[in-house]
């Protein structure tokens, strides 16, 4: 049995967790009884208010990646940590302004509630193919991410419990998947609210207890080593600069990562969508900066090379400033970030599989009754799967498994494909499909070249080149280019969708949602994603739903 | 050095901050005129619709 770090504190920190979980399942309970269609299991009928919709924007992608991940890689790395925000922060903002909107009305009117079903009926795609490949992309990827959350909770459960690992990582995954089941969506963003408060307030907190308690960070970690307080991390030519780009490169991320953007299409009024922008915003702020700080005052409070496993100095601190009660809020609250990532990632994974593949593919008829039963089972497999992921990398980084193995390859696969399909009316789905193979693959080779290079014989370039800078550069960066590169050469070069469609569909982009159902309150002819009027995709239900919440009639 | 860190460090870090903020703060703003300039164009539609 490893020792819990909580000491003393350990009691209260386990009944802190508990009754978080209490109430998290109590949620869900009460979420399933709402719950009628398969429209509501993934974007929650889209009664999502916008202050809602922010904060599980946020509280939904940061994850153990902020709450562990990003302190530790302060702890390791000084001050440059803050630029975990240089691109995620503006990147987020362009989304808002650029995706968000567009995409709330595109899959209004196409009826679409997955990224894949999107993006079929907006590359008038009837082979299946932009369809199929999306669907795998998302299952590989969010699956990976599940596993990362369940291994970050279990880390989390190990350090502050004692308990062996594997048994925190079954613990962890056992919670997500039967809170996902139980609840959906619907559920998920109100308690993403919830728990996207408590990490503000804790990250928040914290640095300001600690400046009472040590003062500001900068003059110490400078006697400490100079490099930890040098915005590039001591590093000088190439070396800096991909650096920088590597931590600007995550942005780049936020347009792929669909557990995103189905926030922005389950929003219930599109004239609220900047409200959340700033939600979110102001979120990212403090969250990332308190983040930062904490992994500083971390090297302050127990010194560089101290602790062993980096991913625990945010427990840690907590325990070291705040008071046995208030510390075990604080770490419930990591806990909640966890499991609010690994139940939205599950969620689209499970669409992916059943509205996607079974729906789509295996049965067009199938009921909504039945959708609903298949999600069940298929979120129960794809979390089992992901809990059998997090116990073989249990052992990596929860910074660089997010990153490499989710984050990075949706961002690179699908990033490019969803904005192109928003923006750019010449892209066809022969170059969507090869973008998101290109941007996947390369995601995953890039991580692998310091592996890769040696056993083909050939030595890694020496530190400090151009040539190792490209190679170790954060992959996503590579990924993308290359991706959107594809895009456009094979979008070129293969026949474009119907123009009229398209112009037809673009229109949209430029009227309020209210003056669009005028257009459209007689049209029948948009393409469906399950064949029958009666599939859940065709959101029916859900418009009904908006209509009964007055979407529309925004004012 | 300013509380341990130099100027141009502290401008270094802090200023991409700042842009955003400012950034944010112009996006809100065209944002909203936007939005109420396309309601008011498509005002008989809407309440056609």
């Amino acid at each position: 049995m490893a020792d819990g770090i909580a000491g003393g504190a350990s009691t209260w920190v386990l009944v802190t967790v508990t009754l978080y979980l209490i109430v998290l399942v109590g949620i869900g309970l009460w979420a399933s009884r709402l719950m009628d269609t398969v429209g509501d299991y993934v974007v929650g009928g889209r009664r999502v208010g916008p202050v809602v919709t922010g904060f599980s924007e946020r509280a939904s992608e940061m994850s153990g990646w902020l709450t562990l991940g990003v302190p530790e890689d302060a702890y390791g790395t000084g001050v440059m940590a803050f630029y975990n925000g240089l691109g995620m922060i503006p990147a987020d903002l362009l989304s808002w302004a650029g995706i968000a909107k567009r995409l709330r009305k595109y899959t209004e009117i196409v009826r679409a509630v997955t990224l894949p079903t999107f993006f079929e009926v907006r590359l008038q795609d009837d082979t299946g193919m932009v369809k199929g490949v999306s669907a795998l992309v998302l299952l590989i990827f969010e699956g990976g991410y599940v596993g990362a959350q369940i291994v970050a909770a279990g880390t989390l459960l190990r350090v502050l419990t004692g308990m062996e690992m594997w048994i925190g990582i079954l613990v962890g995954g056992a919670i997500v998947i039967g809170y996902t089941v139980l609840g959906g969506y619907f559920a998920v963003a109100w308690t993403d609210y919830l728990q996207g408060a408590i990490i503000l307030a804790a990250f928040a907190v914290l640095p300001v207890l600690a400046v009472g308690e040590y003062g500001l960070p900068f003059e110490q970690l400078s006697a400490m080593d100079a490099s930890l307080t040098s915005p590039v991390a001591g590093m000088s030519g190439w070396a800096a600069l991909f650096g920088l780009i590597s931590y600007a490169a995550i942005g780049l991320g936020v347009p792929g990562n669909p557990h995103i953007m189905v926030r922005f299409m389950g929003i219930d009024r599109v004239e609220d969508i900047r409200l959340a922008a700033v939600v979110a915003q102001l979120f990212m702020f403090v969250a990332y900066v308190g983040a930062a700080l904490v992994g500083l005052y971390a090297l302050v409070a127990f010194g560089q090379g101290t602790i062993a496993n980096t991913d625990t100095v945010m427990p840690r601190l907590t325990l070291e400033l705040f008071p046995p009660v208030v510390a075990g809020i604080v770490l419930a609250a990591a806990l909640a970030a966890m499991m609010s990532s690994a139940d939205s990632q599950l969620l689209v994974a499970t669409s992916a599989v059943v509205e996607d593949i079974y729906h789509g593919f295996l049965d067009r008829e199938a009921t909504e009754r039945e959708l609903v039963r298949y999600s069940r089972v298929v979120t129960l497999a794809i979390g089992a799967a992901s809990v059998a992921f997090a116990y073989l990398a249990r052992e990596t980084p929860i910074y660089t498994l997010v990153l490499d193995y989710a984050w990075g390859g949706l961002g690179a696969a699908l990033g490019p494909t969803l904005i192109a399909a928003l923006w750019w009316r010449r892209l066809t789905a022969k170059g969507a499909t090869a973008s998101m193979l290109v941007g996947a693959s390369t995601m995953i080779l890039w991580t692998q070249w310091s592996a890769i290079l040696p056993a083909v014989g050939i030595a890694m370039p020496p530190e400090g080149s151009f040539l190792n800078g490209l190679l170790t550069v954060y992959g996503l960066f590579p990924a993308f280019v290359l991706s959107t590169v594809t895009l456009v050469v094979v979008s070129l070069a293969t026949t474009p969708p119907e123009e009229s469609t398209v112009e037809k569909h673009f229109s949209v982009f430029e009227k309020p949602l209210p003056a669009i159902e005028g257009d459209d309150a007689e049209d029948s002819g948009y393409v469906t994603d399950g064949g029958t009027p009666q599939a859940c995709t065709e959101l029916d239900a859900v418009r009904h739903q908006v209509a009964t919440s007055e979407y529309w009639k925004d004012e | 050095m300013n509380g341990g860190l130099s100027t141009t460090a502290w401008l270094a870090l802090g200023g991409p901050f700042v842009i955003y903020l400012l950034a944010l703060a112009g996006y809100y703003v065209l944002e909203g005129r936007r939005e109420r300039a396309l309601r008011e164009e498509y005002e008989g539609e809407m309440d056609d619709g």
